[in-house]
């Protein structure tokens, strides 16, 4: 579970989400929307650990997420940000390759026969494995990147700007398999499938509505 | 081997060909190219007055102390070169320096050249000087690639780190880049028969050495060369660690 508790953040000079509360259960899925320039990646980033809060707490498991302990706890997190670019990998199995070996992901055994197990639910081509990544469009290598996390079982996604519904649907099953999933979006296409929704306006720093 | 007065004036004398050359052909920075040389010229005399007292007191401190000066300008002329920030990376690019041209100099003059006193001034001094130059031939890309690497794929950063990635594990791949593009550079050098790199062969036959003590040191001195560049890449990122992350793993404007 991830909680936030009167939470605000600095930002540059100036102070953001003046205590900010919600708690995300595994299972469900909050989809936090807002403008551009609405500090949604700040939030997600604070939630990794990667800020410090101004007030409040922010706790992974019930842990209290600080300098110490964000590394620990970032092993109970999957995390797919914004505009990510992935030609550092030469194949699509390159790119699965590193995120299912990283030391903190070996605690869950890796089965290619699982990934393809899970991609045939989601009509992915088996081909797709040994593609290399530039003949890949971007939305799609998302959606495998979500795959991976979704066989790792991590209590925790965060997601930041999904670009397919296809994205969205792998991003909902995650949730009904028991993982925290929090979505930041620009616009929320609907309710369905979300359990908790925020809407971040610029002029009040938060508003929310569930 | 000695040089007579004479013989500086007409080895001086040689820069008259490019100075020519460039009035011929109307090129506009002669001023330029003589303000260079004659900062060369005094640059090294300076050194050259500081190497001779140097040598000829020989205390173990000042030799390390002239081994840090050096390191110190080596990191300098490095960071300059890859454009980056200065004040956040001089001093873990000077104690990566320092330590690597130390460990590999102080390993070559002690077991390589069989020298009884490894920090015996004439024989550390030059040996880790021609170590310096190198890295500051060879680093300044490597760490070009790796932080302009970490500020253009920013994101991929934090995708490994929110994925619980270590910093380690979330950099291996820039790690990759530099130690590539600090082994290419170094193996491009290295069959050159003439130029530069063979400075060391054809100094010594002038000197008079035999010319297979003169071909053993250009490969050994070579291979040394090569070894404190690669150590010099890891020993300054490991060192730079803390100045490029924060305590909370965000990455610092470097």
């Amino acid at each position: 579970m991830l909680e936030l508790k009167n939470v605000s953040l600095p930002v540059g000079e100036k102070q953001v989400f003046n205590g900010l509360s919600f708690a995300v259960k595994g299972g469900e899925m909050l989809r936090i929307t807002g403008a551009s320039d609405s500090d949604k990646t700040t939030l997600l980033c604070a939630m990794l650990g990667f800020l410090p809060v101004n007030s409040g707490y922010i706790t992974i498991g019930g842990e209290v997420v600080n300098a110490d302990s964000a590394s620990t706890l970032r092993s109970m997190t999957a995390y797919l940000p914004r505009d990510l670019v992935i030609d550092t990998y030469d194949k699509v199995s390159d790119m699965v390759g590193n995120l299912t070996t990283l030391k903190s992901n070996r605690v869950t055994e890796y089965s290619k026969e699982k990934l393809m197990s899970v991609w045939k639910g989601f009509g992915l081509d088996a081909d797709l494995y040994n593609k290399a990544t530039k003949n890949v469009e971007t939305p799609l290598l998302r959606v495998i990147i979500l795959t991976v996390i979704m066989t790792q079982g991590k209590p925790v996604v965060l997601v930041d700007a999904p670009m397919s519904d296809k994205e969205m649907n792998v991003i909902a099953a995650m949730a009904r398999r028991g993982a925290a999933v929090i979505v930041a979006e620009s616009t929320g296409t609907g309710n369905e499938n979300v359990d908790l929704q925020i809407h971040l306006n610029i002029e009040k720093p938060w508003s929310s509505q569930y | 081997m000695e040089f007579s007065i004479l013989g500086i004036c007409l080895g001086i004398l040689l820069l008259a060909i490019p100075l020519l050359i460039m009035y011929r052909f109307g090129v506009k920075f002669i001023g330029k190219t003589l303000i260079v040389v004659v900062k060369m010229m005094v640059i090294t005399c300076i050194v050259g007055l500081f190497l001779h007292y140097v040598i000829d007191f020989n205390n173990m401190l000042v030799n390390i102390l002239f081994v840090i000066v050096m390191a110190v300008t080596t990191a300098f002329s490095t960071i300059v070169k890859s454009r980056l920030k200065l004040r956040r990376l001089l001093f873990p690019a000077c104690a990566g320096i320092f330590w690597s041209a130390i460990v590999v100099g102080v390993f070559f003059v002690l077991l390589v050249m069989g020298v009884k006193n490894p920090l015996d001034a004439r024989y550390l001094i030059p040996v880790t000087g021609l170590l310096l130059g190198n890295i500051i031939q060879t680093n300044h890309q490597a760490l070009s690639t790796y932080y302009m690497g970490l500020r253009h794929h920013g994101q991929l950063y934090y995708y490994l780190r929110g994925n619980g990635a270590t910093h380690n594990e979330a950099t291996a791949y820039l790690m990759r880049r530099s130690i590539e593009k600090v082994a290419a550079t170094n193996m491009s050098n290295m069959p050159v028969v003439t130029g530069v790199s063979t400075v060391i062969l054809w100094s010594m036959v002038i000197a008079g050495a035999s010319v297979l003590t003169a071909v053993v040191s250009q490969i050994l001195i070579i291979i040394a060369m090569f070894s404190v560049s690669m150590l010099s890449v890891i020993c300054t990122l490991w060192f730079a660690r803390r100045y490029s992350i924060d305590e909370y793993g965000k990455l610092k404007d470097i």
